[in-house]
Order: C-alpha cells, then structure tokens, then sequence
C-alpha cells in the first residue's frame, strides 16, 4: 500500500507559486506516493495568529483541523506553515479539542522531511546540473528542526550545496513583517542576496515560498542575475 | 529627518521619541553605524560560538535554565532570605517599587551622607532609573568608569548595548571626543585614546566618595554581590569610595553560592565568548576591622519596577533574563538597526519584550512588531527564555490593550472568509488578477509596501487549486 | 577557547596555558624571588608587597635591591600604592581550567594590591591549584571575607572599534608565578 499523502499546498504556494505546488506532487509521486488534494483547504492561519489574533488563527486552524483531521499524512511545501501547526496550534486549544489538533499537528510535515526523515527516500531519481546556495529558513530550522533533509534532496538530485556565510541569517521575509516594516525587511533581504553573490552560484533555494518572493522580488528590482527557487522546483526539474 | 547623531543623544525616561520608522532610517543612512554593527556582531558571534560549543556548555545551559527557571518562581521568597543575608552582613538593605523611588532614594541617600563625588560601574538598571541626571540634580558629580559608558557620557549620548554601549561610536570620532576633553590633539591611536581615558578616571576613582554598581547576581543565601566585569572599573567602583550602592533589579537574586559555578561561566561565555571575564568580584558586606580598602557601607537598593507583575503571566520567563546580550548579537532586525533604534535603554530582542512589559504597554508597544520572528533569541538565550513566542503573546498583548480597529477588522474578516473554502478560492483568484495591473495593484496598502524596493511578484496563469480541478481531476 | 587536554604536566601546566591565552604570562617552576626581580625591573621602583609569610623573602630581596617596598601595615600604603610599579599577591585558590586566580581580601591582603599598580604578580603554591571555578567557590571561607576576587589576566577592554587593549583601569600585565609540577 502506497504511503498516502495529503497535500496541504498553502495560501503562498497556491497564489503565488503554484508551480512548487505541481512539482511537490512529481516529487511525492516519484517517492512512491499517492497524493490527494483536499480541495476544502485554505491557510493555516498563521497571518492572524503572528499579528496578535489568535482568536482569528483558531477559526482557521479549526477548519485545518477539519479538512485533514483523517489523513493519514499531511505533507507542505513550506516550513513555515507546518511550524505554525505542529509548534502552536497545540497552544490554542485546550482539553479534547487539543488532543485532535495535537493528533492532526503529528502527522504534518514538510515536504523534505517527509521525503527524506519519513520515506527514507532523498533520492527521487532526479538530475540537475546547478551549483546551488541553499537559504535555511528560520522556521524550518529553529522551530522543526529541519536542517540536512533539503541539502540530501539536493545533493542526491545532482544540485551541490554551496555553504553561504551567515547562512542561518534571516532573509527579512518573516511575514506580515515584510510589509509592516519594509524599511527593515528589504535590507535584511539585500544581506541576504549579497551573500549569495559573494558564492559565485547563480540559484538561491529555500523551502519556503515566502522567503523565496521576498528574495526573487528583490533581486529582480535591483536587476541581479540570480535565480530564486523552491528546491521542490529544482528537483522537480530533474525527472524524468 | 531625524539624524543618528540625535537618536544617539541621551534621553530622560518619557521623553517623546520619533516614530519607529523615523528612527530606523536614521540609522539605515549612517554606512559608519551599519559597519561597526557588523564587526561587533561578527566578533562577538564568532567568540560566543567557540565558547558555546564547548563539551558540557549544553548541560551548563540546561542547569542555568532550570536555576533561573526555579529562581522566577520562588523570586519573591528568595528576595526576602536575599535581604536577611544581606543585612546579616552588614549591608543596608532598601527596596524601590519605581524606578522614580529608587532614583530619589539613592539621591537621598547620597546627600545625607555628604556625597559630592561618585563612580559608577556599569549599570543598565542605573539607566533604566536615569540616576545620573537625578545625581547631578542634588548637585553631585558623577563619572561612568566603564570605558564605554565613559566615552558616551561625555558625548551625552546613550548605550546602544547592553555589553558594549559605544558601537555605535568610531575611533576617530573618539579621538575628537577625547581631544576636546583634553583641550588638544590626541593621536588617533587606540592604546593612546585607552591611555588617556585611563588616567582622567584613575583621579575620579581616588577622589569619589560613592561608588555606584550594579549587579550581575546577588546570592540568597550568602548575601553575596557579584560584578563580573573586564576593565577593573567594577572593583575600582566598590573598593575605594567609602560609600558603596548597589542597585539591584529584584529578579538578579540567585537561590544559592553554589549557582554561580554555573551561571558566572554560563553569562561569561554567552555575553563576550571569554571564559571568564577578567575580574569576577564578590562583595559581601562593608570593610572589616583593619581593612584598608573597602566602603564604609554597603547599600542594596532592589528594584522592581514592573517586574514582580510579570510573575504568574504568560511573561514571567522574561525575569530569567541575565543580561548576557547574546540576543541582541545573534538578531538580524538589531544588526540591521541598530540598538538606538529601539528608543529606550534596552534594545534587541530582550528589549523588545522588557520595555512593553516594564511600562505596562506604554513604551515601546510598536517593538514586538518589528521583528520577523526568525527565532535565533530563543535558540541563543542560555536560559531559555522564549522571546520570541513572548513578542508574539506581545503582540496580542498590544492588539488588546491599544486596539487598531482596521487591523482588527481586517483579521475578524479575512478569518471567517477564509474559513470557507468558496470564498478563499474566489479572493484568491481576484487578487492574483488584480497583479495583472501592476500600477493599479500597487496602491493598495499591502502592495504598496511590499512595493517599496520589490517588485510585485508577478500573476500566475491560475492557482494551484484552480490547476488540479482542471487538469488532475479531470485526469481521474 | 577550547577545553584543555587531560593532566599533561598536571594542574599548573594547564593553569599555565590558560593564562597565557588570557594575555598573562606564567612562570612555571621558576623561583618567586627571581621572577619579582626581575619583573620589577630596574630599580628604584615603588612595589607593594601584601603582608604574608610566603613573600617576606621576596620583600627583602626587592629591598635589598634598592627598590621602595611597602607593606599594608605601612601607614602611607595605599597613597603609595597609587604610585607603585607592581603590587605582590599570594592567592587563596588558582583555578587551572581558565588560568584565573582567586583573591580572598583581608586587613594583610588588601584589595588594592593587586589593583593600583600597572603591573600584578602573583605567587601560586601546589596546594592552591585547582581544577574548576565550582572547587575554587568551595574554598571561600565561611564567613566569608568581605570581598574577594577571581582575576584572569590583566585588565582589558574592547569598546574602542572593537579591538581589545590592555590594561584599562587594572593591571595591564599579570605575572604568575608556578610551582614546576602539581596536581
């Protein structure tokens, strides 16, 4: 029986990359996978609750938990959104309708992680020939610990990693922060793509869309020749 | 425009500040300031992480937590067993509900004792207080002898670190600011400017007749005063005035002695990536009998200031804090803005939650938001403080206390339409149709400040739920 | 700074690196009189010398030399101190992990020796050798003495563009004198 997955594609993915989107679902279906998509998903909600609104992030972590609550995964092309729901969708409830949403945030993962933690499969049969600066975003890293899964799909898809300095540093994305506070976000973000240069690789990648519009917007504004990608679109690139 | 030089000037608790964007680009434009930020942070960050890797510093860090932890909890048993030490060894023991009580109380104390002279060691709850402004009230002079403290008082300007207070200050700009002190030309030379410094407060510290500190812990059950510092200043401070006051923020009281062995090395390490700073000094009351050096008498002032009401909320972990300023040198938004950007004495991300939370959401509540939540304070912190779910709860905090009502609005709405998979899809749909407008898109509020350094990012032939009701489902 | 590796030369060979990585210069095995001499430098220099029966030969000497040597029990002590070149410790525990000394202070053992004069020379016995600041704390006497003091090298600071200079406010050199092999 085929791992089943739910796709939870993500309100970012969904409206502003849906292509990361279609190439999740190659990767998961070349690891092996049955994917569905759960046409009643939305967002997570995470908007609302990072603003000070967690009444607001409730109702839509409740209708997550109602769309996905009998899957038997739950996989995202974003580490950001299945932080907000393994970290702290658990802290907006309590008694037994926290014990569903603490069952539903288990079974929720990122897309590498699933792929290489899960599955055991960071080799997708995927080649591609780039030198690529890998950006860990922050809450891929610090808040699920996801730190070497996107560096061996990368590296097993033929796409080296080339280390950047101050690698673990914010790109400047961080959200509602990006617009709230642009005066800060865009020169975190010029740190950020200055530090790609400075390797010499041409594509930036990330699991994150959200660090990945920042940084593309940027570049493009300042007329960078960099491409900034998903890693599920670079792989996905390289099958067959 | 406000300039850096006029957000560097000091300023009195309440005094009105420049919006935070007004503060930000002030320090944006200053190329001096930006490049100071980063060698600091550079040469801190590289010395705290060879000094954090090192075997048994991540157990260390799990007894400092607990002790911390254990030391919030119990802080107000502790503060009482603190004092009866304390007064055990002869100190004289005041306790400060406001900041404004602790400044006059010391000022008092200071004028019935004929104080005309005092030194200062490095103190951020003196800055808190403003003390040296009320000592120069009462017509006392008062001298900072932390090298760092000393170059800004001089310029009248205020720390932008809690650990090295002059960043923001240049070499050659240092060289003037000493070459006016001494009414001629200075070489622009380090060891000459730290020579110069050296003995202008060498007369200061013969001459004073109070020494003021603060304190890195003050120990329960012992009574003892422990100052970590680099310079000297801090036993200089303490040793040679006859006079000796201690300004203490309630939560520094450590249960035990015994904790020290863990919590010198652990702040040490995190603060500076040094082992051990050069002096670690521990005070336990006024000189003895046939002492030479030594203060006459001894003062605690504690100060709560807010901080007792933390305990039992959701901000009570905030008291852990032990001021080592290794959030403050991991955060990309402070390395970005630098620490006067912050507007009041504590900057970073340990000041974004402290200043909202010590005011009772007057000061400061525009600081939690200026943050993008990336999470390298949490990781950082050596006791475990959660800063950022706390300028997260912040937020909240803010969102109640001062409502914005568009923005309140705004999230009620879009909650509920989003909750319903037809109206997500359908605003979905309109917005990434509203970007094949670029220059209409970007009047709109969100577009216009993504829109500013960025471009818009581009419309997409259709969503992703749109693609797979055409083409996959389809497909089945 | 890494950790130091196992017992090699023991306790005061360990102390000994860590002292020299914290800008002090250690002495090992060498003999206390001869380092004071020789630190001390030509004379006529002011040394202070703590009033303990470990340094009284080091005060002769340094007399003998024609150096100005002043005991706390000298009524104009301290107003000399602020003049003098060294200032003679002993110490009450030497910690070998980060080359730090402990100074316990009494009416014999002023806090000032060690931190008025430019320079700082201390002499450490085996049987003050430690391993860890936790040992060294287990050592503080009870009750404890109105002040003490754990010293790591000279005094230092970096807020002029980050780069460190010695000797801001307390010594700027410190001497350690080490017995050849302990621990």
């Amino acid at each position: 029986m085929s791992p089943q997955v739910a796709l939870f594609v993500t309100c970012l993915v969904d409206q502003v990359s849906p292509e990361t989107g279609r190439s999740a679902v190659r990767l998961l279906e070349a690891a092996g996978c049955e994917v569905t998509f759960r046409t009643g998903q939305t967002c997570c909600g995470q908007p609302a609750f990072n603003s000070g609104y967690p009444a607001d992030a409730r109702r839509l972590a409740r209708h997550f938990v109602d769309v996905f609550a009998d899957a038997e995964a739950v996989v995202a092309p974003s580490g950001s959104c299945v932080a907000m729901v393994r970290c702290y969708y658990p802290t907006l409830f309590t008694g037994p309708e926290r014990t569903r949403v603490e069952a539903v945030a288990a079974k929720s993962y990122e897309l590498t992680e699933y792929l290489v933690d899960v599955l055991g499969r960071p080799d997708l049969g995927a080649h591609v020939d780039t030198t690529v600066a890998y950006h860990p975003s922050c809450h891929l890293l610090r808040e699920l610990g996801v730190r070497d899964a996107p560096r061996r799909v990368l590296d097993a898809a033929g796409a080296p990693v080339v280390e950047l300095v101050d690698a673990e540093r914010c790109c400047g994305f961080g959200g509602t922060f990006s617009v709230l506070h642009p005066e800060i976000s865009v020169p975190m973000a010029d740190e950020k793509l200055d530090r790609v240069v400075a390797t010499g690789a041409r594509t930036v990648a990330a699991c994150d869309t959200g660090c990945l519009v920042h940084l593309a917007t940027r570049a493009r504004h300042r007329g960078l020749d960099l491409t900034v990608r998903h890693v599920a679109d670079i792989v996905a690139d390289g099958l067959a | 425009m406000t300039t850096s030089g006029e957000l560097a000037h000091h300023r009195h608790p309440g005094d009105p500040l420049p919006p935070l964007r007004d503060r930000v680009e002030a320090t944006l434009h200053n190329v001096e300031l930006r490049g100071a930020l980063r060698v600091m942070a550079t040469r801190f960050n590289d010395a705290r992480e060879v000094a954090i890797s090192a075997p048994g510093i991540a157990a260390m860090k799990e007894r400092g937590t607990a002790i911390r932890a254990a030391g919030v909890q119990d802080l107000r048993a502790n503060l009482a067993r603190a004092e009866v030490s304390l007064r055990g060894l002869g100190v004289q023991v005041h306790h400060a509900g406001t900041g404004a009580e602790a400044a006059e109380l010391i000022a008092d104390l200071a004028e019935a004792r004929g104080v005309r002279r005092a030194v200062k060691s490095k103190s951020m709850a003196t800055e808190e207080i403003d003390l040296n402004y009320h000592l120069e009230q009462r017509g006392i002079h008062v001298v900072e002898t932390d090298l760092g403290e000393w170059i800004i008082q001089k310029a009248s300007e205020r720390p932008s670190h809690i650990i090295a207070p002059a960043v923001h200050k240049t070499r050659p700009q240092i060289t003037q600011l000493f070459s006016d002190l001494a009414g001629g030309d200075l070489p622009d030379e380090r060891e000459e400017l730290c020579a110069f410094a050296q003995q202008q407060l060498r007369g200061e510290f013969l001459t004073a007749d109070l020494g003021i500190s603060g304190a890195n812990f003050v120990c329960a059950d012992t009574g003892t005063i422990v100052l970590v510092t680099n310079e000297g200043n801090g036993r200089l401070t303490t040793s040679l005035p006859r006079v000796h006051v201690a300004l203490v923020p309630v939560e520094k009281v450590l249960a035990h002695f015994a904790d020290l062995a863990t919590m010198v090395p652990l702040l040490i390490r995190h603060a500076t990536g040094q082992q051990l700073t050069s002096y670690v000094t521990m005070i336990h009351g006024p000189r003895r009998d046939g002492e030479l050096d030594g203060p006459d008498e001894v003062h605690v002032v504690f100060l709560d200031a807010g901080r007792t009401a933390l305990l039992g909320t959701p901000f009570e972990s905030m008291l852990r804090c032990i001021r080592c300023g290794a959030c403050l040198n991991v955060c990309p938004v402070y390395g970005t803005i630098g620490g006067h950007a912050y507007g009041g004495v504590y900057p970073g991300p340990m000041g974004a939650v402290l200043t909202p939370l010590l005011s009772g959401l007057d000061e400061g509540s525009e600081l939690p938001g200026a943050t993008s939540l990336c999470g390298a304070c949490s990781a950082v912190c050596p006791v475990g403080i959660p800063l950022a779910d706390l300028l997260v709860e912040l937020r909240a905090a803010v969102a109640s206390h001062a409502p914005r009502r568009t923005r309140r609005a705004f999230f009620a709405l879009w909650s509920r339409a989003w909750s319903s998979p037809v109206l997500y899809r359908w605003s979905a749909r309109a917005a990434n149709r509203a970007r094949r407008w670029p220059r209409l898109a970007r009047r709109l509020p969100v577009a216009r400040a993504w829109g500013e350094g960025r471009d818009l990012p581009a419309p997409v032939p259709e969503t992703f739920h749109d693609w797979w009701r055409r083409d996959r489902s389809a497909a089945r | 700074m890494t950790d130091p590796p196992p017992a090699e030369g023991g306790l005061a060979a360990r102390f000994a690196d860590e002292l020299t990585a914290a800008d002090g210069t250690p002495h090992v095995g060498a003999e206390a009189v001869t380092v004071a001499l020789a630190v001390a430098g030509a004379p006529p220099t002011t040394v202070a010398v703590d009033d303990d029966p470990a340094l009284e030969p080091l005060a002769d000497a340094l007399a003998a030399a024609g150096h100005t040597v002043r005991r706390p029990q000298d009524p104009t002590y301290r107003a000399d101190l602020v003049d003098a070149a060294l200032g003679v410790t002993r110490c009450a525990a030497a910690i070998a992990d980060t080359g730090t000394l402990m100074l316990v202070f009494d009416p014999a053992h002023p806090r000032s020796t060690s931190l008025l004069p430019r320079v700082h020379l201390a002499v450490v016995h085996d049987a003050d050798l430690v391993g860890s600041l936790g040992e060294a704390l287990a050592r503080v006497p009870t009750p404890p003495p109105s002040a003490l003091t754990f010293v790591t090298g000279p005094s230092r600071s970096a807020d002029i563009e980050q780069i460190l200079t010695l000797g801001v406010h307390g010594p700027a050199r410190v001497h350690v004198v080490l017995p050849a092999h302990a621990g």
